[in-house]
């Protein structure tokens, strides 16, 4: 058990590359941290770093508050979880288990007891024996993570340890991944690429861009108050609505039709030096049909009348889809977003637009529908820097 | 040529014997069609093997069991085993044994430790690997009765270079020295080949594998010898199997270099003296049939005792 810190950890490859920035984190005893962010954003990076199996160019990194930079993976008493899992094939499941304890020369009593232990934990105890490829893939990601716990080492890593199960069996295991940490209280450092995992499993969220951290945060704290347009678009599933706006005498204007910002929103954006051309950002759930809103809220809050493009009702509530007719929000951000999600094949024009309405709705697919928004939980974004304008600490 | 044969007919035969179980049950019309256009397809070139390999080894068996010499060609006979009796009890074939066994089992030692050191050093060049790979190879790209010249040449005292170097004796003329220059000659040339075997099986290993033993502790050594070794296995095996029915059949270094005087003949030396120069087909083929059952016992233990499964199958490798 033991904090990690990592002080302006950089890491630059022999021909320029710059993987990742400067990066300051620090990891209390017994968190559990995820670093989340599209494919190439320096996040598996920085996790070798800590690992030992990447240099570090630039930085320090300290484990329980010693400098451990030059040291071998071996001498960092961390355990490592893979996305492939790597076991060894020519082992047993127990032998897996054992070998860090062998290595160790841990005597055979302990290892046995250990091994016990740890595959009572995952039950995995009726497969002992049997090699890695005659196991399930849920049973074979046990196994490493068995392999991980065994040393019962200062720190875990894992390394997307779920995206090679299918969908149902990652959700049980995302469950199974939380439950285990929370009862060893070991410091964990968990990359993913899926925002659902960094939500659900993490104390706190990093998240990076092109090897520089995004923001820290509690998931919930990034989910509310993002600090940039990258953050806001890719934490949140569906994702965040983006659409160009005009901040005018206090006014918002857009294709979501006209509103007045309320005085929380219009302190905060007066306090950041906003420009007047904005991105407005505004989450699914933010919407509503004008119907069921009683008429004080339905005065302070925008609306706007459209044809419901594609209404899917999951029962609780009612996805409606929407194609506006304007110009999309331009952002590097976005395109990077895009693309990372692949949405950046798919033809359209116009503005997208995902709301969640209240399955009380009458909005039939194919007819007009008036949809409400609350002008209270909109975020506006500065177009060229990405900034959120709206940001707020609270 | 004769341990193709032997690989190719004991493929042939294990296959049908592990499809059928399955076949007991009743085939369907499609079925027995894509069986039939199976065995048709497989046709010409079983024939093919049959012509070229089966036949030359049935003609030697015949010739073996007869007394049968081109210089005395009318006291041809059939004489049964006689010519095994007289094979087995000469002390020439039994030296020639032991010269082809120490030679096979020495430089195929060597050229194991000497290959995987190449092979690691080529799989793991950072700089130049295109050069690294090109030298490492060199030896293997020329022709074996030319580098033996070469040997030969290095080795003759007044021409060669390495007589000199070592005052001057000429090596090649007594038994022992001469043996071990032929096993550096083999070394030199067939080390690359190994080690080309050996980095295919390296190229099996998954990086993955050897970080995760890096991260459980285990020193560079360890994850060569508990990773790296087991996961490579069957390359190992095949690199060794290959090499060492090679190794057993030298012929070309040894004609040049010592032309199996002072008792260095291989049993491939003394077969050709036997069936080329002497003439004498009975006991040539005799010697050849010996030759063809001592390759053959090679290769199959090579592929039952060690086995060459693919590791991570819970029968542990063996067949």
């Amino acid at each position: 058990m033991a904090e990690i810190v990592l002080d302006q950890v950089t890491k630059r490859y022999p021909d320029g590359a710059l993987a990742v920035q400067e990066v300051n984190l620090e990891i209390a005893d017994g968190e559990f941290i995820i670093l989340v962010g599209p494919s190439g954003c320096g996040k598996s990076t920085t996790l070798n770093m800590i690992a030992g199996l990447e240099d570090i160019t630039d930085g320090e990194l300290r484990i329980g508050g010693q400098r451990v930079n030059e040291r071998a993976p071996k001498d960092r008493d961390i355990a490592m979880v893979f996305q492939s899992y790597a076991l060894y094939p020519h082992m047993t499941v127990k032998e897996n288990m054992a070998f860090p304890l062998r290595l160790a020369k841990v005597d055979n009593a302990t290892v046995e007891r250990k091994v016990q232990e740890a595959a009572e934990i995952l039950d995995l105890t009726q497969h002992l024996d049997r090699k890695p490829s005659n196991l399930s893939g849920g049973q074979r990601q046990r196994v490493a993570m068995g392999r991980a716990i065994v040393r019962s080492p200062k720190a875990f890593l894992m390394d997307e340890p779920l995206s090679n199960l299918d969908a149902k069996l990652r959700v049980q295991m995302r469950t199974s991944v939380s439950r285990l940490q929370k009862q060893l209280g070991t410091t964990t450092v968990y990359v993913t690429h899926d925002q659902t995992e960094a939500m659900t499993l993490g104390d706190r969220v990093v998240v990076m861009r092109g090897g520089v951290v995004q923001q820290i945060g509690a998931p919930q704290f990034l989910y509310e108050h993002p600090a940039n347009l990258f953050v806001a678009g890719f934490i949140g599933s569906p994702s965040m609505n983006f659409v160009p706006a005009t901040l005018e005498n206090g006014a918002l204007r857009s294709v979501l039709g006209d509103c007045t910002l309320t005085d929380r929103v219009r302190q905060l954006v007066e306090g950041s030096d906003a420009p007047r051309e904005v991105i407005m950002g505004i989450r699914p759930e933010h919407f509503e049909d004008a119907a069921l809103v009683d008429a004080a809220a339905l005065s302070s809050g925008g609306k706007f009348t459209s044809q419901v493009d594609v209404l899917e009702s999951m029962g609780s509530d009612k996805y409606a889809y929407f194609n506006l007719t304007g110009e999309q929000a331009a952002s590097a951000e976005l395109q990077e977003l895009a693309a990372d999600a692949g949405a950046d094949d798919v033809p359209g024009d116009g503005i997208s637009l995902v709301t969640r309405l209240s399955s009380a709705s009458g909005a039939v697919e194919g007819a007009s529908a008036d949809i409400w928004f609350d002008a209270d939980k909109v975020q506006l974004f500065d177009p060229s820097s990405g900034r959120n304008l709206t940001y707020t600490e609270r | 040529m004769s341990q193709t044969t032997t690989e190719g007919t004991a493929k042939t035969e294990t296959s049908p014997e592990t499809v059928a179980p399955k076949k007991k049950v009743a085939l369907s019309e499609g079925k027995r069609a894509e069986r039939r256009l199976g065995w048709l397809l497989c046709a010409p070139a079983a024939i093919t093997m049959i012509a070229v390999t089966g036949w030359p080894i049935l003609y030697s068996l015949l010739l073996s069991m007869q007394r049968f010499d081109l210089k005395f060609p009318d006291r041809t006979e059939w004489i049964w085993f006689d010519n095994y009796v007289t094979v087995l009890s000469s002390p020439y074939w039994w030296n020639a044994v032991w010269v082809t066994v120490l030679l096979t089992v020495v430089t195929v030692a060597v050229e194991l430790v000497l290959g995987m050191s190449l092979a690691l050093i080529m799989h793991r060049a950072l700089v130049g690997r295109g050069i690294v790979r090109t030298t490492t190879l060199i030896p293997y790209g020329i022709v074996t009765v030319v580098a033996a010249f070469s040997w030969r040449f290095a080795w003759t005292p007044g021409t060669g270079y390495l007589a000199e170097a070592l005052g001057g004796d000429p090596v090649l003329t007594e038994k022992i020295p001469a043996l071990m220059v032929v096993g550096l000659a083999e070394i030199w040339k067939t080390t690359p080949f190994m080690a080309l075997l050996l980095m295919a099986g390296l190229a099996l290993v998954p990086d993955d594998l050897l970080k995760a033993a890096a991260m459980d502790g285990a020193s560079g050594w360890q994850r060569f010898i508990k990773i790296t070794v087991p996961i490579m296995k069957p390359a190992i095996l095949v690199a060794l199997l290959f090499r060492t029915l090679d190794a057993f059949r030298i012929f070309d270094n040894l004609f040049v270099l010592t032309a199996g005087s002072q008792g260095t003949s291989s049993v491939s030396m003394l077969t050709y003296n036997n069936l080329i120069k002497g003439l004498n087909l009975g006991i040539g083929s005799t010697m050849s049939v010996l030759i063809f059952i001592m390759v053959a016992i090679i290769a199959f233990v090579f592929i039952k005792l060690f086995g060459t499964a693919a590791p991570g199958s819970d029968d542990g490798g063996k067949r």
